[in-house]
């Protein structure tokens, strides 16, 4: 029996375990770099106005040794809890019309990088993440359409910051409709990642006198087009229920000629295509406890995400070869004094380079628990649990052999939420302590020789940090 | 915890199978399967070394087959990275089993100083880190897939070493200010002659390169490491080959003179043309080094032979040291029949043959043959055939007679000495292409000369060497001429030279005489260029009793025939009476006449092979 056969059967008992809900009254949003939210969706507001909402995390801390604190993960999911400050706003104007449609535009600037009272650097790294208007229930029940610059996206594995599913970044539009137990959307978009495999131009001789100028020489947005289908399992508005997802993306580029100037010659960049197909089940049971399970398969250039070029082609210029496998786990379940979050992921890349020992191709997974104790309404103390490895297709070009970084960690939080208990209320300030212990092949990946990190073999955290979110814009 | 399917171990297994548990809802999407080539057993894969056809093959021009290790590649400039790695000879193994190859000897495999002087190290011959793979030609697993898919289908793979010198790893700070330094003085006038001087590359002197500022000398220049990693260009390894005692610190050769048949001082411990620095082979840790360095590549990929680079320019001591110490490393690991030929550049025959032989290599490139035969022969013609029967007979003289200890051996066991284990060629990629120097005028085939000189090199006495692209009718001049994209010929099995090769294999494969057996020659004529029956020669190999004769032309112009002026006719082995058959090409019967003696007249640029008619099918 193969792995994928036995893939299918570890999915079975999942169905009976629930899912994340669909409406409103369970876990608030979760959002990060690309934004984003977990289910439940917030209401719109029921009359015109602006409105504000924000995504954060701030955080600093220190190793043993003094040295900036790092995170040790070596999967491409890992652990959440050091990861740099972001910040996302989220702007936007609701208007409501008086047969009860409603419309808004949503801007969301978003910042990363260095902050000024760190760095003394007097920069910032901003984007624009979100600029698009919708309408709801314009003409038809439950009908939506959209167009903009949008990140389109699904439920989330906290953990490990990762939506697994319809995680989208383009400029397009879509529509959707949800009536009775179904909700069905549909989007499609375009990006032109700055990217070589995307963009190139080539500098020309002026006309004149004059600056050379630029030629556009190689043009590809990608244009990506995605499905969402999800049907409620139990009845709608009941406080435990269960739903199914299926999910799909299609992703092509066009042909090219990318110039060589200094050799005077051009390459054929071929249309490239990929796809991913994926699912997802889920259950509640009411009072924040929910379980997802998702499966994601991915293939060309889809295997790389959306804003990606491949990192390697086949001998045809194509990363038709790429394959991306991955099924998540993402739980909470939570009572008056105690909560815990849970994850794992599983995921198989395989890169488009041709060759059996590819050390691009690797096999990862990562299990972790949060689990939360409630001192009161405000106080609480959280701990962190995880383990993740990751297996390489190759060999390491300097150890010539194949290496299987793993990682255990622990982290203790104590922390204090002025919204009240819960593993999912936000704002939190947090103090946080963390054990991490490498084995030798994890610090090989992790650091180059000669890093100072690099023979540290128990890495340790200690920091302070706040989260938050409020009135996500991922409701409609 | 493990995610793989092919845990090493017992204890693996049992952890994985309780953390499945614990996920339990979460698939284990796939496993690989890596076991073949993460652990190595190496194997005695040669019979008789005598019974091989090798292909020698640039790993970077051979065959692209992953376009992701492709890393400063320039199609349009073959100083440059052309994108050939292990995958594409993987990828074409079946394309060299079907010309006929039985070992392939493979450029260097370890990393190299990716880039120097706008030239790339795409040829090995620039080791920076002896211990680590290419990267440009794929990883370790990949050479052993490489290695594991020869040994297959039968096929040995050869390593290409070299221990002579490293890449431009150091500069010379002659003046002190601790950057490399290339100064051009004087004006170019009477009395004031332009001046190179180049502290990555300063020419030789005995007493090693001075320190000299504008006040004078001042002792021996001390060696500066060069850290470029955007290059590669670093410090090498192994560290111990960081130590600076360990180089001879002499500059570049300036004068390639010979003394006594013997390399001269500077041949041995000058730096190599392009700044390569000379090891200092003498000292017994760097010997020591060195052994241990490519021993544990035999270990890692399990090859089969050594090609050694450079063996003029290091000390026979040194090979004293050397060869033995990995024959006894490949006797430990159990790997029988290790094979190491070296390569002396040089045309005399008392200088290469001094390096066989007495615990050295266990053959050479037979330079002096490709020089004194090859190209005056069979190439130009300027000389009669006579020339190849006195080669036959200074190979006898001055090359190793006598089997190394713990060196090749035949089938039956017994030893190989040089003499018969010489590695023969036509052209390599240190030299220009023979169709580059010689294409046949009509009414003859362009190629008519090139095969002639294949006919002779798949017939005599050693092992055929073939340099890649010959089968293609590549026809470049000196380097990187020579050193073209065989996947720009479509690997055309359909070219007259790939079919004429596949004609050669395959007839030294059915008669084990031509693999195995005593050459004697039979007839050869001082007669030259337009001069009846001038190119003419003929000899007969024997083994187990078995004898095959060989006759053929080297003439351009016209058919020759084994008869002297005098009238005088070729004697043979074979009894008289004796029915004779060529098996290569139109079946012509031959009888031997009463008095032992047969005529044979040849084609211009042909040849044809006779054997008693009993052995047509073949000789086993």
């Amino acid at each position: 029996m193969g792995p994928r056969a036995l893939a299918l059967i570890a999915l079975l008992p999942a169905v009976a375990l629930a899912a994340e809900p669909l409406d409103d009254s369970l876990p608030p949003p979760v959002a990060d770099e690309g934004a984003a939210a977990a289910t439940p969706k917030p209401a719109l507001p029921a009359q015109s106005g602006f409105s504000f909402g924000s995504y954060g995390r701030v955080g600093v801390g220190i190793d043993g040794a003094a040295h900036e604190g790092y995170a040790v993960n070596v999967v491409s999911r890992g652990s959440r809890l050091e990861k740099a400050p972001y910040l996302e706003l989220y702007l936007f104007y609701t208007g409501a019309l008086t047969d009860g449609a409603r419309w808004r535009v949503v801007v969301t600037p978003a910042f990363a990088g260095d902050l000024f009272h760190y760095s003394g650097s007097f920069a910032s790294r901003l984007a624009l993440r979100n600029a698009y208007v919708e309408t709801v229930d314009l003409g038809v029940a439950g009908l939506r359409l959209w167009a903009g610059s949008r990140m389109y996206r699904g439920d989330d594995v906290y953990l490990f910051d990762w939506w697994p599913l319809d995680s989208l970044n383009t400029v397009g539009g879509g529509a959707g409709w949800r009536g009775g137990r179904w909700d069905v959307a549909i989007h499609a978009g375009l990006n032109r990642i700055d990217d070589a495999f995307a963009l190139q131009s080539v500098t020309v001789p002026a006309r004149g006198l004059g600056a050379p100028g630029q030629a556009l020489a190689v043009d590809r947005p990608r244009g990506v087009a995605s499905f969402k289908l999800t049907c409620l399992l139990g009845p709608p508005g009941a406080t435990a229920g269960a739903k199914a997802s299926l999910y799909g993306e299609f992703h092509g580029v066009g042909e090219g000629d990318r110039p060589i100037v200094a050799q005077m010659r051009t390459e054929k960049l071929p249309a490239d295509y990929g796809f991913v197909l994926g699912a997802q089940l889920g259950g509640w049971t009411g009072s924040h406890r929910f379980v997802n399970l998702f499966v994601r398969y991915a293939g060309g250039l889809a295997a790389y995400g959306e804003a990606t070029a491949p990192a390697a082609v086949d001998n045809s210029g194509r990363a038709t070869a790429a394959r991306d496998f991955s099924t998540a786990l993402s739980l909470n379940w939570e009572s008056s004094f105690f909560g815990v979050m849970g994850g794992a992921t599983v995921r198989n890349f395989t890169d488009a380079a041709p060759g059996q020992y590819n050390p691009a191709n690797y096999v990862e997974g990562i299990i972790a628990a949060r689990p939360h104790l409630y001192f009161g309404r405000y106080f609480g103390l959280a701990a962190e649990l995880s383990y993740q490895s990751r297996k390489y297709g190759g060999f390491d070009p300097l150890l010539d052999r194949r290496l299987t970084p793993q990682v255990l960690r622990a982290s203790l939080m104590p922390y204090v939420s002025p919204t009240g208990t819960g593993t999912y209320s936000r704002p939190q300030i947090y103090l946080l302590a963390t054990v991490s212990r490498l084995n030798d092949d994890a610090r090989v990946v992790r650091f180059e020789p000669g890093d100072l990190r690099y023979s540290t073999a128990t890495v340790l955290y200690f920091g302070i940090g706040a989260e938050w979110w409020f009135e996500s814009l991922y409701a409609l | 915890m493990r995610f793989d399917c092919e845990s090493d171990s017992e204890a693996d297994r049992k952890v994985s199978m309780r953390w499945l548990l614990l996920l339990g809802l979460v698939a284990l999407p796939a496993c690989y399967d890596l076991s073949k080539v993460e652990t190595r057993h190496t194997t005695s894969n040669v019979i008789d070394w005598r019974d091989e056809v090798i292909y020698q093959l640039l790993v970077d021009r051979f065959a692209n087959g992953n376009r992701a290790n492709d890393d400063r590649t320039d199609p349009t400039a073959l100083a440059r990275y052309q994108g050939g790695d292990w995958q594409g000879v993987i990828d074409h193994l079946d394309y060299l089993d079907r010309l006929g190859v039985t070992a392939i000897w493979i450029s260097p495999v370890i990393r190299n100083v990716d880039t120097d002087a706008n030239v790339d190290g795409y040829h090995g011959y620039w080791a920076q880190d002896m211990t680590a793979t290419n990267p440009h030609m794929g990883d370790l697993a990949k050479l052993r897939e490489l290695v594991d898919k020869a040994h297959a289908r039968g096929m040995k793979v050869i390593l290409d070493i070299v221990t002579n010198h490293l890449g431009q790893l150091f500069f010379y700070d002659i003046n002190g200010n601790g950057v490399p330094d290339e100064n051009i003085s004087g004006a170019g006038g009477m009395g004031s002659a332009l001046e190179r001087v180049t502290e990555y590359d300063p020419d030789y002197d005995p007493r090693g390169i001075q320190a000299d500022t504008s006040l004078g000398e001042s002792g021996s220049a001390p060696i500066r490491w060069i850290y470029q990693p955007e290059i590669h260009r670093m410090p090498p390894r192994p560290a111990e080959f960081q130590n600076p005692d360990w180089y001879n610190r002499r500059g570049r050769i300036t004068s390639y003179a010979n003394a006594n048949h013997q390399p001269g001082e500077q041949v041995y411990k000058g730096d190599f043309p392009g700044g390569l620095k000379d090891l200092k082979t003498s000292h017994p840790d760097v010997q020591a080094a060195l052994a241990r360095v490519f021993n544990e590549w035999i270990d890692k990929a399990d090859f089969d032979a050594f090609r050694i680079d450079t063996l003029k320019h290091v000390e026979h001591e040194f090979w004293q040291e050397f060869c033995p110490a990995v024959r006894k490393h490949c006797k430990a690991i159990g790997k029988k029949n290790f094979f190491m030929f070296g390569e002396a550049f040089d045309g005399d025959d008392a200088l290469v043959g001094s390096f066989t032989g007495d615990n050295q290599v266990d053959s050479a490139f037979f330079f002096p043959q490709k020089f004194a035969v090859i190209d005056r022969v069979i190439k130009e013609g300027k000389e009669g055939t006579t020339s190849i029967e006195k080669q036959f007979k200074t190979l006898k003289e001055a090359y190793g007679a006598v089997p190394n200890v713990d060196g090749p051996v035949s089938e039956s066991g017994q030893g190989l000495a040089a003499q018969q284990l010489m590695v023969n060629f036509l052209d390599n990629h240190d030299i220009p292409r023979f169709l580059y120097e010689k294409i046949s005028p009509p009414p003859l085939e362009p190629h008519a000369a090139l095969h002639s000189a294949l006919d002779f090199l798949f017939t005599e006495i050693g092992i055929p060497c073939v340099y890649y692209g010959t089968e293609q009718q590549f026809r470049g001049g000196n380097d990187p001429a020579n050193r073209e994209r065989l996947w720009d010929s479509g690997f055309d099995e359909g070219n007259p030279t790939f079919k004429h090769i596949q004609r050669l294999t395959g007839l030294r494969k059915n008669f084990r005489p031509l693999r195995r057996g005593d050459l004697q020659v039979r007839w050869a004529t001082d007669r030259k260029g337009d001069e009846v029956d001038a190119g003419v020669f003929a000899f007969e190999r024997s083994d187990g009793g078995k004898s095959v004769l060989v006759v053929q032309n080297f003439s351009d112009k016209h058919e020759s025939k084994t008869v002297a002026p005098q009238g005088g006719r070729m004697k043979v082995s074979f009894p008289p009476g004796t029915g004779l058959v060529n098996v290569f090409g139109p079946s012509e019967p031959l009888q031997v006449g009463g008095d032992g003696t047969v005529v044979v007249s040849v084609p211009p640029r042909d040849m044809k092979v006779f054997v008693p008619q009993d052995d047509k099918d073949g000789i086993p």
